[in-house]
């Protein structure tokens, strides 16, 4: 890679310019003591799972079938960040052994996934000279990222980088809001929830649909999905302007709902201080019940209400009073429902699903600040992960030396990665997999029907 | 056939234009028998795509499926004038185009120059009109076009979206003959065309509802794209859209902004049409969606019901949660999600398993995004042949035309630094406080505060300092100053290697080395600004309490502010700007804001010297002194006062005459006579 290639990595970059920036707030706290290239040399030598992740990026197009199209894993942009943020993008691979080869030899410290093109990216400029466009993405899976950064208002037990398994929960909240939207609302089957490594939640939707849908459509899912619209200067974060709902929204509202007032309530201690309910009594557009809450609440201080149930007990008040039906002011009602949005609707990060281009990190690559693997999540298990116990980068050397000498092959089989590359397969992969291979012959079916018809002609 | 109305006018006839033509104007080869359902000039689009092409809309009038158009026009009332309530006969059933022929009449009332070309927006300046009311408007032309007669005119259009672009030479040398034989006229209506579009964009940065989006619309059109002759207005629309498609197709931003503008343009056109003529286009266009079933509809209905309770505004005037409900019933359609991208994003539409449930009157927005894709590929396809051959070719007639309307219709783009050529970081501060617009005031404030901004504030000041003035060596000595007071976060070493490489792209040093432009208002205003975030425009993004504050502490007096307030409250976030710059320099702003870097321009202007203004208007200045007046007379208008059609003739003799005649000068250079 020549160093003109390198500065022009960074060309049409739409490479998370948050998470760079972010970068900074990473205190000293997250380098595990071992998160070096030799040990990442190791990993992506015995663990890594190359041949999967080249499955799936083939989405069947494996040579196999006559219908298939070979050119089109060659075709997809990889972009590793090598040691001292050396950043090669436009990386492309014409097999399986290509792009495991290069993996080992470059030891990436992250590896991005890109769009596929139209012409196999590492030739881009080959093809620009001919004048026309024709270097441009044509398939990429929707996806979607959430930050635990970008809940910072909304959550006390940690900041910035820092998760835990309070704030956690809101990564649960997400997981359990937008999957079964992606499913039921829009119809896909094929999704994949990864574990970001630190403190968020990365999305891959798979179908064929998805991989092709433009900017626009992308942008207007997105859009679908975001109801939180706050900024630093505004108070109210959430405007439901509406009567009712929309159905997508009512049936978000219920998951919000319990664990709001299940979990959140009391684990985020909202309405514990005065400077936490204040924030809470901001969103309430009406004088005189936020002053009557006010009053009743700093009389209570003293009172014996035990703490953990302070939180819970206002809560009913705010909604006793709200949904009283007294209110003369129309619409106070609904505020109910925009505090509980303002603190546990999702907030997707809009800029990475709108635009085809947006790189994202592949799954199982290991976060560098924290040595943690980007495991895949089961979404229909989700409450039960739990970020700060997966496997990290020395935990998994450590279990390979003392594993001893095996046979290569399956080596992470028998480390606690195991159980995430074999959730990866049989819940994600296979499934995936057996409908490319279907299309494909379907399509390919269709086709020598099509040409045996004009024939006939 | 219900042969066209009394069509007392001659000019409806828009058709048939033909006057020279042949004597046997009407369809002149006998429409295919392939497609007996279509217009002949559909036919012959279908093949040979293109609007302008001479052959397809034959001066032989079988192009112009517009056999029933009237006009209406109160001022020189024309015969036409006596049903001008054309609608009613408007409604005939479509015929099927052969009959065209017959309809016309042997004379061909409209001038020999005009081409009937492609008839999209014919619709919309008809029917529309007399939809909206305009009543007791003078001036106004109403066009009642028959469904049959709209389906027609926006059918062609869009099979011919330029699908074929070896056809292009043939539209260029088409339309160039046109702007030959009428050059001033024909530049001018480029003019208006593109003014039309910008005021559509002016009122979408001011955030105005739908609703006030299609008055706007109407008034627009009406403003910059009126003429007395239907048939001319149809064919001004034709020629002004191509001709704007070789302006606009140059770069990305430029398609992105000319697509989403024609898009909303021909929304609107089609909103205009009664849901009969909606419908019938649809199935002209032979869009592949079908009604749901009974068993789809039960298995989905509860959500359809939620959805339409959901409904706060009202669904194409329907505005009883039960009617809305209702509406669903005759026949939601069933459509793939992805062909509604606008009803899915406003959570307009129910969607269940991939796909969406839209009522017969959400039909437009189907029918839009054909439109969109369809000019969306033309526009790139354009730009191709533009750069390949066409350009080269028409090196003598049209090139000049398109390149100093890119120069002069595009406005500035505060790229570079205009008058004041460069500021230095010792002024920064002071310079900041005088003439920075609000939002800029605010990110500079917060950064000097927090020695932090993040991605998006750091864009959309960088790139504002970088307008104004500010080299790239100071760039990054100003950012590299701030930032790393926050050592903790930020260390040199960091900064050099993060935020460094983001400036000089913005620079255009880096990456794919494009010198990027500086945020217009537009941007601005649409951004979306999340948690952590402080860009924005404040009077959109801003609580009423942290705008009403941050006025006050530039002390600003508070009539100022309850002024600037109150347009805020009114959605009219570029006035408040504009009133606040008023507030500040002491001095009236007619052009209005548009962009931040004209607010910094101007201002230094108010501050260099108050005396001299400028003294020969250029052609920017003129173009925004142009479109705030057209703003502001629309705003009036809304309003309903009386006096409109006063104003507006001073309006037009004052600003539209001098505007026109300096554009024309400016393109054709000066050996032009006016």
């Amino acid at each position: 890679m020549t160093k003109e290639e390198i500065e022009n990595g960074t060309a049409d970059m739409e490479i998370d310019q948050r998470e760079l920036m972010n970068g900074d707030r990473s205190e000293l706290n997250a380098v595990p003591d071992g998160f070096n290239a030799n040990y990442l040399k190791v990993y992506y030598g015995k663990l890594f799972p190359h041949a999967d992740i080249f499955k799936w990026m083939s989405y069947g197009n494996d040579g196999k079938h006559p219908g298939c199209d070979e050119s089109y894993f060659g075709r997809r942009e990889f972009s590793f960040t090598l040691d001292n943020d050396i950043y090669l993008r436009f990386q492309s691979f014409n097999s399986a052994s290509q792009l495991e080869n290069s993996i080992k030899e470059k030891c990436p410290f992250k590896i991005d996934i890109g769009p596929v093109y139209s012409v196999d990216p590492a030739k881009r400029h080959a093809y620009a000279q001919s004048g026309n466009n024709v270097f441009t993405p044509v398939e990429k899976e929707l996806v979607f990222d959430i930050d635990m950064t970008d809940y910072d208002d909304v959550r006390y037990c940690c900041s910035g980088a820092d998760v835990c398994l309070k704030c956690w929960t809101l990564m649960t909240i997400a997981i359990k809001v937008i999957d079964p939207a992606l499913r039921d609302d829009f119809g896909f089957n094929h999704i994949l929830w990864v574990y970001s490594g630190r403190r968020g939640v990365h999305c891959w939707v798979c179908d064929p649909k998805a991989r092709r849908l433009t900017n626009e459509q992308r942008s207007s899912i997105a859009e679908y999905f975001r109801v939180y619209k706050g900024n630093e200067n505004s108070q109210k974060k959430v405007s439901l302007t509406s009567s009712a709902l929309h159905p997508f929204l009512l049936r978000s509202y219920k998951v919000l709902e319990e664990f709001f007032e299940g979990n959140l309530l009391s684990n985020q201690s909202l309405f514990s201080t005065e400077e936490r309910y204040e924030k809470i009594l901001e969103m309430i557009p009406d004088e005189s019940i936020t002053s009557e809450l006010r009053g009743k609440w700093q009389d209570n201080k003293k009172s014996s209400i035990s703490k953990e149930n302070i939180n819970v007990d206002r809560w009913k008040h705010v909604k006793k009073i709200l949904k009283s039906g007294k209110q003369k002011a129309p619409g106070l009602g609904k505020c109910v429902e925009e505090i509980v949005f303002s603190f546990s609707y999702p907030r997707l990060d809009m800029e990475v699903s709108k635009h085809m281009n947006h790189l994202l990190k592949a799954p199982f690559c290991i976060h560098p600040k924290t040595g943690r693997v980007c495991v895949p999540i089961d979404p229909n298990r989700c409450e039960e992960f739990d970020p700060t116990a997966v496997p990290t980068l020395s935990k998994l050397l450590e279990e390979i030396n003392m594993g001893g000498l095996g046979t290569d092959d399956d080596e992470w089989d028998r480390t606690s990665l195991g159980k995430s590359i074999r959730f990866f397969r049989s819940s994600f992969l296979q499934p995936l997999l057996k409908s490319c291979k279907e299309e494909i012959e379907n399509s390919y079916n269709a086709k020598l029907q099509h040409s045996k018809t004009s024939l006939t002609w | 056939m219900p042969p066209p109305i009394p069509h007392a006018s001659p000019q409806p006839e828009v058709p048939s234009p033909i006057p020279y033509a042949s004597p046997q104007p009407e369809v002149p080869s006998p429409s295919p028998p392939l497609q007996p359902n279509f217009d002949v000039s559909i036919d012959q689009n279908v093949t040979p795509p293109i609007l302008l092409e001479t052959p397809s809309y034959p001066p032989t009038g079988s192009t112009a499926p517009t056999p029933d158009l009237y006009i209406e026009h109160d001022y020189p009332p024309t015969a036409s004038s006596s049903d001008p309530l054309g609608p009613p006969v408007g409604i005939d059933t479509p015929q099927p185009h052969t009959d065209v022929p017959d309809e016309h009449p042997p004379h061909q009332p409209s001038p020999p120059r005009d081409r009937p070309q492609r008839t999209r927006k014919a619709p919309t300046c008809g029917t529309g009109g007399h939809k909206i009311g305009h009543r007791g408007s003078s001036m106004e032309i109403t066009v009642v076009l028959p469904i049959s007669a709209a389906a027609k005119l926006l059918f062609p259009f869009f099979r011919t979206k330029l699908q074929n672009a070896t056809k292009l030479k043939k539209i260029l040398q088409d339309s160039k003959e046109t702007v030959v034989e009428s050059d001033v006229r024909g530049c001018l209506q480029f003019t208006n065309c593109s003014n039309f579009l910008k005021g559509i964009a002016n009122g979408l940065s001011r955030g105005k509802k739908s609703e006030e989006m299609k008055n706007l619309a109407d008034h627009l059109w009406k403003a910059k794209m009126r003429h007395p002759d239907a048939f001319k207005v149809v064919n001004k629309d034709i020629i002004s859209h191509f001709v704007l498609r070789l302006v606009y197709c140059k770069t990305e931003d430029l398609r992105k902004w000319f697509l989403s503008m024609e898009t909303i343009l021909f929304r609107y056109q089609l909103l205009f049409e009664r849901p009969e003529t909606q419908r019938a286009l649809m199935a002209e266009f032979n869009l592949p969606y079908r009604a749901a079933s009974n068993a789809e509809l039960e298995s989905v209905k509860e959500g359809l019901k939620q959805v339409a309770q959901s409904f706060g505004q009202p669904l194409a005037g329907i505005d009883t949660e039960c009617n809305i409900y209702l509406c669903f019933f005759p026949t939601p359609m069933k459509v793939p999600f992805e062909e509604v991208p606008e009803l899915v994003a406003g959570g307009r539409v129910f969607i269940h398993k991939g796909y969406a449930y839209i009522a017969m009157n959400q039909v437009v927005s189907l029918v839009a995004t054909q439109f969109r894709s369809d000019l969306s590929k033309a526009l790139i396809l354009t730009n191709r042949k533009w750069t390949s051959t066409i350009r080269e070719q028409e090196k003598d007639r049209l090139t000049p035309i398109v390149q100093a309307l890119c120069s002069s219709y595009l406005g500035p783009d505060h790229s570079q630094p205009r008058e004041f050529a460069e500021i230095s970081i010792k002024d920064i501060d002071q310079i900041a406080k005088n003439s920075f617009p609000l939002c800029m005031r605010h990110l500079f404030e917060k950064l000097r505060e927090d020695h932090h901004l993040k991605h998006g504030g750091r864009m959309q000041l960088g790139l504002f300092l970088k307008g104004v003035g500010l080299k790239l060596e100071d760039a990054l000595a100003f950012w590299k100053a701030e930032f790393s007071q926050r050592i903790s976060m930020v260390g040199s070493e960091r900064f050099d290697k993060e935020y460094a490489y983001s400036i000089r792209h913005n620079y255009g040093r880096e990456g794919k080395r494009t010198d990027y432009t500086p945020y217009s208002c537009q941007t601005i205003i649409t951004s979306a600004p999340g948690v952590g975030d402080h860009h924005g425009c404040p009077y959109r993004h801003f609580s009423e309490e942290n705008v009403r504050a941050a006025l006050g502490k530039m002390g600003i007096t508070n009539r100022a502010v309850e002024d600037v307030m109150d347009k805020v409250r009114n959605i009219h976030y570029q006035l408040a700007c504009t009133l606040k710059f008023e507030a500040v320099n002491g001095t009236s702003c007619d052009a209005g804001i548009n962009h931040p870097n004209q607010y910094f321009s101007d201002s230094q202007k108010v501050l260099q010297s108050k005396n001299t203004r400028m003294e020969k208007p250029n052609l920017d200045e003129l173009y925004h002194v142009f479109t705030s007046h057209a703003i502001k007379f629309i705003d009036y208008r809304m309003m309903g006062d009386g006096s409109k059609s006063e104003s507006w003739k001073e309006f037009k003799t004052s600003c539209l005459g001098n505007f026109a005649k300096n554009l024309v000068r400016k393109s054709l250079g000066q050996g032009v006579r006016l």
